[in-house]
């Protein structure tokens, strides 16, 4: 179908401007908060050491194959003009209905930026409280209400009333000027960024498996940092026939890789028809794995188990950690080494974050320049805007879980439901014959014959079993007892925080009924996770619009 | 830090570690 010839062709034949570019631009996609802060306590949470195994058995039969499939449908589709999903995936499977799918690939990634960039606020703001010194001489306590009073609006920090909404508007305001500027910019920020969180890393990682006991107190006698890595590594085999450990291991891959968002697509369709897949997707992937499993792994929990100990890593282990406990355990290793630990670690976290967000923000950005012919500043200024309408709400009711019911639904359960669709599309639409003809074209390496029988057929029941797990999840996590309730009689009794229970509200019934809250939290707590629902659907809504708009505008220029 | 940790950290490790300077070396190696 040839192009609207009289539309902006500012974009059309922007490509990468160098190979390592695109790689750390790729792999500065995936590494996010996640490696540094969801690896390692999702280890912790099942099995140690053992997760290890079913995580890199997930990697290859669930992550490569992923990664080689959205790398190929973006190729695929930018050489047709098409930089986002819902045209990529149209030019795939023939039928007019795949962009509507493609929707997912700008809703994920708006959905998601959105609170994702309030994260990266903290991080930013964080780098200046060490550099001038906030935490010094805080006890432990102080550290954690600092972080709660920020989240909470409650402070004022420089007497600035909603400081929190001022530092996330900035950080929106970032992505967006460095997205205004193109491919050029993202890679300029990916190739200063991601060498500097791997220097930061190392820096931690070094100190994480090199600190052992010395930090040990009086409060924690036993505090050693070899037992976290102990812990993290020691293989607990019985684990391995644990289907949780399994699920736990497949999410856990889906996110590190930044799979089934659409955002890879949209890099991959700036790519030369002829320029390799292979090569560059595995170079991005194992960038990721060696930013989660080498350096994420010795950061968090053995620091923390060098302090605290390894009880109370096991008990409070969690995200806050990053910055309800680091900034007071870097500040006890002293003023110069302290402010540096604590500079690494949250300008690590920043860079991850933002060579993420900024990944977020090209699927719109092609799609409105693709279609509509906007220029890169209207984009950008476009995309900032709707990433803010977007994240207010998260920030400004924060405690009522309005950021969480966006990262359960948009970040959680739209990845897998988008990935089983493209996987199914890949595979069986276009067939597997011609999706493995053309994630070779142009490969520099050879890809072994295996993965073409694993896309076909493991990942797509891979995923299926991921997005059945997470829809009837047993109680308690408890796989056994659940199926042989189908045969005794018992039923299947669904754990609070499966999603057909989350649809009703009974994850926060349960918390209710657990922590003895009051009606009137249940009602408010009801209350906001509805409003984001709405908003969420609104904004599917709203992009399911522009995309039919589109559909029209396409069919009358071929009726011209 | 028990053997079998040691091992599995080492070992896990060194080939994550490896398969990424490996892709490296290749795309660095390559004349386009």
């Amino acid at each position: 179908m040839p192009f609207p010839f009289f539309l902006s062709m500012e974009n059309r034949n922007e490509t990468w401007g160098s190979r390592t570019g695109l790689i750390l631009a790729m792999a500065g996609n995936a590494v996010g908060l996640g490696n540094f802060l969801r690896f390692p306590v999702q280890a912790i949470q099942n099995g140690g050491g053992t997760f290890i195994i079913p995580y890199l058995v997930c990697f290859v039969v669930l992550g490569i194959p992923l990664l080689f499939t959205e790398w190929s449908i973006g190729r695929f589709g930018g050489k047709s003009g098409n930089h986002s999903t819902p045209y990529i995936l149209e030019a795939m499977g023939k039928s007019s209905w795949w962009k509507y799918i493609g929707v997912f690939g700008i809703f994920t990634n708006i959905a998601v930026v959105a609170y994702y960039t309030y994260i990266e606020s903290w991080t930013l703001i964080y780098v200046f409280h060490t550099l001038f010194g906030t935490f010094t001489d805080m006890s432990q306590l102080a550290v954690s209400n600092y972080f709660e009073q920020y989240v909470n609006l409650s402070g004022s920090d420089f007497g600035i009333h909603l400081f929190p909404f001022w530092i996330y508007v900035l950080v929106l305001g970032i992505n967006g000027y460095i997205l205004s500027t193109g491919l050029g910019g993202i890679e300029k920020v990916a190739k200063i960024g991601m060498p500097l969180l791997i220097l930061f890393g190392i820096i931690l990682a070094i100190k994480g498996w090199t600190m052992g006991a010395e930090n040990a107190s009086a409060l924690f006698p036993d505090a050693n940092a070899w037992e976290g890595l102990n812990f993290l590594w020691t293989p607990q085999f019985s684990s391995l026939w644990d289907p949780k450990v399994w699920l736990a291991a497949a999410g856990q891959i889906f996110f590190t890789l930044s799979v089934g968002m659409g955002s890879i697509q949209c890099y991959a369709s700036y790519l030369k028809s002829n320029e390799d897949i292979a090569l560059n997707s595995l170079a991005s992937g194992f960038t990721n794995e060696f930013v989660e499993i080498v350096l994420g792994s010795a950061i968090v929990i053995p620091i923390a188990a060098g302090f605290l100990g390894m009880d109370w890593v096991l008990n409070n282990a969690g995200f806050g950690m990053a910055f309800q406990t680091m900034p007071y355990l870097f500040q006890q290793w002293g003023a110069v080494f302290g402010i540096i630990a604590g500079v690494c670690w949250f300008g690590l976290l920043f860079f991850a974050g933002i060579t993420s967000s900024l990944a977020m923000g090209t699927p719109w950005m092609g799609f409105m320049n693709d279609e509509f012919g906007w220029g890169k500043v209207k984009c950008a200024f476009s995309f900032a805007v709707l990433a803010l309408l977007m994240g207010a709400p998260t920030i400004l009711f924060y405690q009522y879980g309005y950021f969480e019911e966006y990262d359960y639904w948009a970040g959680t359960v739209s990845l897998v439901i988008f990935a089983l669709l493209e996987m199914i599309l890949f595979a069986w639409v276009f067939g597997m014959n011609k999706g493995w003809v053309e994630l070779n074209s142009g490969a520099d390496i050879r890809i072994p014959l295996f993965f073409k029988w694993v896309m076909c057929y493991l990942t797509p029941v891979l995923l299926l079993l991921v997005l059945i797990g997470a829809l009837v999840t047993p109680a308690g996590n408890d796989w056994l007892t659940a199926f042989s309730g189908l045969w005794n009689g018992e039923g299947w009794k669904m754990d609070a925080h499966s999603l057909v229970s989350k649809i009703f509200h009974g994850d926060l019934i349960h918390t209710m009924e657990e922590e003895g809250k009051s009606d009137a939290w249940l009602s408010d707590r009801v209350f906001f996770s509805n409003m984001a629902r709405i908003q969420l659907l609104a904004l599917f809504a709203l992009i399911t619009g522009i995309v039919w708009y589109s559909g029209l505008k396409r069919k009358s220029h071929t009726h011209e | 830090m028990s053997n079998s940790a040691l091992f599995l950290a080492v070992v896990v490790q060194l080939a994550v570690v490896g398969m990424t300077v490996f892709c490296f070396y290749k795309v660095l190696k390559l004349p386009k």
